[in-house]
């Protein structure tokens, strides 16, 4: 107890070091700022969204985008609110009923954090649609609702905002559209052109031990193994382990590097200068040599774009992403960049070694990965100069920021919606080779259905009880169209309830008798059966929003809206379909 | 599942007006059939893949609406998410058990909770927040921990969800609601859905105690915590996290003897940040910062609000499928991972015969001779599968090898450590490990080799 010391006797003992304790906006979004970091928060609270429509699962988005703290978004709906959106909405109460279906949900989502700004449009989006569509490109991400719930936004509206929006050509403000009924939803994101620097890899070493860099082979050739103290020879960082056995290997085999046939041999080499069966360095440079064996490369979607033609005829109006593009492949040819790979990280994992000799090597690191982020900066001058811009156009932390992710770099080339489907669609390239149907297709499909019966009839299937069976049997014989398998439903049968159903087959388990042809016949019934069920479930659903399913999909929603606003992580591109009958989520291109 | 409760009575909260109490009353009297048309679709329709026995109709909505009784473990990111949407779906009896206050860190994804309520506990003012945003619902909150509650509480309900941050919370309610199934009895099995979530990934599971795999069958899915080793942080140390556990570990209790750390008072992180800072100045090592301070010591995992929104509905989905059988159920474990697209996995965890908690079996263990019970000690918290970390020791009898505590124990078997563990037991006999993360005794099966 005497040794002992008050917390401020044993604080004044320290150097004083700057306090960086955080404030209470920093606080409150500490736990999202571990992900996205301050770049992402900034854009955050730049952004301004338009939800068009409103129902349980466009407000569950907007909930999960006003909690981490978007500048502003906008309710665009003419409805007033029914006890049906009350009952499945959690941001409107009873005595909202017969109100404005835009005030109150906006009034109750402005409480979830004081610095967003909520505003209500009362107008109807057809209206808008009419008189000025330009103003929809005026949101930095417009979101559209899509249950039955909300009757001003049906599959006409959806449709014409994308077209409103694509039509914005590379300014497009991006979309997300959604669908829900009952148990399966459907999110689909729209963008003309999607650039993400920042991807967050899972780790982004270059540790290029096959292809060392001159500092790092020097440094590693020049150490005296022999002469170290078993302490010192014990803390080499294995990167240096490997490098030196991969010259001795080199000279020892006539130039030829360690392939994968020839690890045990390597592993021999390297063993040589260990001294001990205990040592842990030794131990994880054994663990590593795959990394000898890989060889260094610039990475192939990084090459990809290097090809694009939108960096091959970068020009001043071009977005920075394309000419940092242009200047990292001007740096891949660059003569003074011997290596001929990418910028160099500064980044080092961690490793068996003593502190002094950790940071030794990790400054090796950071001084030639400093010395590549120059040179590129000098071809994105030149990139710059050539387009006829201003060298500082793009400021030194973007470029530095860029070089930092430059193995990861994305770009993503989104669609407008497909307005008729066919096999080809439908079905990617495992799925057209084996074309095994799932439920994940299957609904993609009776999703497009009941889009087309919305638009020619206005009504959603599942929502007139007289005519429930008999949609259903319609989107049935459709769907058997787009897949080209008009014999499909063959054996299909109707219950008492009016319900398809597939005829048993007889002699199912007598396999003996099976031919090439009751095969056929059992796999078309199995497929029959995965379409007929993902219609009935759609039609079940009737377009009506479940609140789990609304919470889901605004989850999913306020997921990619993040994403594409951030410009951080990859986004869905294409159809997201969501199965809750058994759990599941498939994904598609179109 | 039959009739466990009676139901639960209107609930009018005091906060309210008379106007808005009102209109409360205007709304809860229209009739179900226009209010809950979007939940009563499915539950009047059968879907292609709905089982055989579902009934739905009146019958499935009384269930649901009256009858079952739901209990939610935990009030926090996943607790609000599960609360609401359970609130939504018609489920009227909601029980939750929460022993955290409200910190302001909470804000960004806990959405029932505002500014002032900071400090607050977090399980009342949530089920206060969803009975006056719901009508009709009642919600009942315990301030406190699931292991105040007996056998007899778990098994008033008819399910449990839990939204969780802690292992040892898990394996807890999971070898209790196991140890509770009696097999002549069905209604003691409560079926178990858990969630859990990381940054923008989650995943999902239903646990039919005993029918299938247990949250222990798969223990060694778990990824194992980040440990710095002991020589490293105090010799030899590269990354700030090292500076960081320096100072918390073993500067801390060298400084303040007789006060814990507190990983909640900014005092004490500003304390440990100067500390680590300063040695990293010491060895240049960059990037000690007071976020990375608090974030190695406090275990940090990032949290937010959408990925918590599709985990806790998963879960709820899960629960009211498993209420009304409108459509199977999830068999049984899916993960989310959403920073990349939008990927979704959906398997099955087959249940683990040796489980030490639904396996029903001793756990075989192969020692080799002349290993002294201190590194057998060492080789079971190094375990992956047992995760535990101070771990006790009786011989099959139930008398004492080595225990931790109560001191005299401790001082009368510690000579045992010394000692190899075949001069005590013989191959073939039975121990039992038991430890404060276990929420069950463990029986294992030595064989020498």
């Amino acid at each position: 107890m005497e040794d002992s010391v008050t917390l401020a006797e044993a604080t004044t003992d320290i150097q004083p070091i700057a306090s960086h304790r955080p404030d209470a906006k920093t606080r409150r979004y500490d736990r999202q700022l571990r992900l996205w970091a301050s770049s992402g928060q900034k854009s955050l609270e730049e952004a301004n969204v338009l939800l068009v429509g409103c129902d349980a699962a466009g407000c569950q988005a907007l909930k999960n985008l006003v909690l981490p703290g978007i500048a502003q978004f906008t309710i665009l709906t003419a409805s007033k609110v029914t006890a049906g959106d009350i009952s499945t909405n959690f941001f409107l109460l009873p005595e909202s009923l017969g109100g404005s279906l835009a005030e109150e949900a906006v009034r109750l989502l402005k409480e979830l954090n004081p610095s967003v700004q909520g505003h209500a449009d009362p107008r109807s989006a057809k209206q808008v649609l009419e008189e000025d569509p330009a103003w929809f490109r005026s949101f930095g991400l417009v979101i559209v609702c899509g249950s039955g719930e909300d009757a001003d936004v049906g599959a006409e509206v959806t449709r014409k905002i994308g077209k409103a929006l694509w039509e914005g050509g590379q300014e497009d403000t991006p979309m997300i559209s959604l669908r829900t009924s009952g148990f399966v939803a459907k999110v689909r994101t729209q963008f003309r052109e999607h650039c993400v620097i920042d991807t967050h890899p899972d780790h982004s070493h270059t540790l290029r031990i096959d292809t060392p860099f001159r500092a790092l082979e020097d440094y590693a050739l020049g150490l005296d193994l022999e002469s170290m103290d078993s302490m010192e020879h014990s803390h080499v960082p294995y990167v240096l382990l490997l490098v030196r056995a991969l010259r001795t290997f080199e000279k020892e085999n006539d130039g030829k590097r360690p392939i994968y046939d020839t690890t045990d041999a390597f592993k021999e080499v390297l063993a040589r200068e260990r001294k001990a069966l205990d040592e842990e360095n030794f131990a994880e440079a054994e663990g590593q040599v795959f990394a000898v064996t890989q060889i260094s490369e610039v990475p192939a979607g990084v090459k990809s774009l290097m090809d694009d033609p939108s960096c091959e005829g970068v020009s001043k109006d071009s977005k920075d992403f394309w000419l940092l593009v242009k200047a990292l492949k001007a740096f891949v040819a660059h003569p003074e960049n011997k290596s001929g790979l990418l910028p160099l990280s500064a980044s080092l994992p961690d490793m068996h070694t003593s502190t002094a000799s950790y940071i030794n090597l990790q400054n090796l690191y950071k001084k030639q990965a400093m010395a590549d982020a120059t040179l590129f900066k000098s071809c994105l001058k030149e990139v710059l100069s050539e387009v006829g811009l201003d060298g500082e156009a793009i400021s030194e932390g973007d470029a530095d920021e860029f070089v930092k992710h430059c193995h990861t770099l994305l770009c993503e080339r989104g669609s407008q919606p497909k307005e008729e489907l066919t096999a080809e669609d439908v079905a990617d390239d495992f799925l057209m080779e084996t074309f095994d149907l799932t439920h994940g297709v299957a609904l993609n499909i009776a999703f497009h259905l009941a889009e087309k019966h919305h638009l020619k009839t206005g009504t959603w299937p599942g929502t007139v009880e007289d005519e429930y069976h008999t949609v259903k049997a319609q989107m049935f014989d459709q769907a058997k169209a787009i897949l080209g398998m008009p014999e499909l439903g063959s054996n299909v049968d109707r219950d008492d309830d009016g319900r398809l159903f597939i005829r048993p087959e007889q002699d199912e388990d007598d396999m003996d008798e099976e031919t090439e042809e009751d095969v056929e016949r059992r796999e078309e019934t199995r497929k029959a059966k995965i379409v007929q069920d993902s219609i009935c479930e759609i039609c079940r659903g009737g377009m009506k929003v479940l609140p789990t399913t609304a919470a889901l999909v605004g989850g999913l929603v306020a997921q990619e809206a993040i994403k594409l606003i951030t410009k951080q992580y990859s986004p869905l591109n294409g159809t997201c379909i969501v199965d809750l009958v058994k759990g599941g989520m498939t994904r598609y291109p179109i | 599942m039959t009739a466990i409760a009676s139901p639960p009575p209107l609930h009018r909260h005091p906060s309210l007006t008379s106007s808005q109490d009102q209109a409360r009353q205007r709304y809860l009297s229209t009739p179900d059939a226009e209010k809950y048309a979007a939940i009563d679709r499915v539950l009047d329709r059968r879907g292609g893949r709905t089982h055989e026995a579902f009934v739905g109709g009146q019958e499935t909505k009384e269930f649901l609406r009256k009858t079952c009784k739901i209990l939610v473990i935990g009030a926090g990111g996943l607790g609000c998410e599960i609360l609401q949407n359970l609130a939504l779906m018609g489920f009227r009896d909601i029980h939750v058990i929460d022993m955290d206050t409200i910190d302001i860190s909470n804000l960004n994804r806990q959405f029932l909770f505002r500014e002032a309520d900071v400090g607050k506990a977090k399980s009342i003012v949530a089920a206060e927040f969803v009975m006056k945003r719901v009508p009709g619902v009642k919600v009942t909150p315990y301030y406190g921990k699931i292991q105040d509650h007996d056998e007899a509480y778990y098994k008033s309900f008819n399910m449990i969800i839990t939204g969780l941050d802690s292992v040892e919370a898990r394996r807890w309610i999971n070898a209790t609601l196991v140890g509770m199934v009696d097999e002549d009895d069905p209604e003691s099995l409560k079926p178990l859905i858990d969630g859990g979530t990381e940054g923008f990934k989650g995943q999902a599971r239903v646990i039919l105690p005993t029918m299938s795999a247990c949250y222990e069958c798969s223990m060694d899915m778990l990824t194992p915590p980040t440990v710095f080793p002991i020589c490293t942080i105090a010799n030899t140390p590269r990354l700030p996290e090292h500076c960081i556990e320096w100072a918390s570990v073993l500067e801390w209790p060298k400084a303040f003897k007789d006060k814990k750390l507190d990983n909640d008072d900014p005092d004490h992180i500003e304390w440990l940040y100067q500390k680590a800072a300063d040695r990293a100045k010491q060895y240049g090592i960059e990037g000690v910062t007071w976020s990375l301070t608090q974030g190695v010591v406090k275990n940090i995992i990032p949290a937010i609000a959408s990925t918590n929104a599709i985990i806790a509905a998963a879960c709820c989905n899960e629960a009211f499928k498993l209420a009304t059988t409108s459509a199977p159920s999830l068999d049984n474990y899916t993960m989310y991972v959403g920073n990349d697209s939008i990927y979704a996995f959906t398997f099955k965890h087959e249940k683990n015969p040796e489980c030490p908690v639904c396996g029903g079996e001793t756990v075989d263990l192969k020692v080799k001779k002349g290993t002294k019970v201190e590194s057998f000690i060492e080789m079971l918290t190094e375990n992956q599968r047992f995760q535990i970390k101070k771990p006790s020791i009786s011989f099959g009898s139930g008398q004492p090898l080595f225990w931790q505590a109560p001191p005299q124990f401790y001082e009368q078997t510690k000579h045992n450590l010394e000692k190899d563990l075949d001069e005590l037991i013989a191959s073939g006999d039975e121990i039992t490990v038991t430890d404060k993360a276990l929420p069950f005794s463990l029986d294992l099966r030595i064989e020498f080799e």
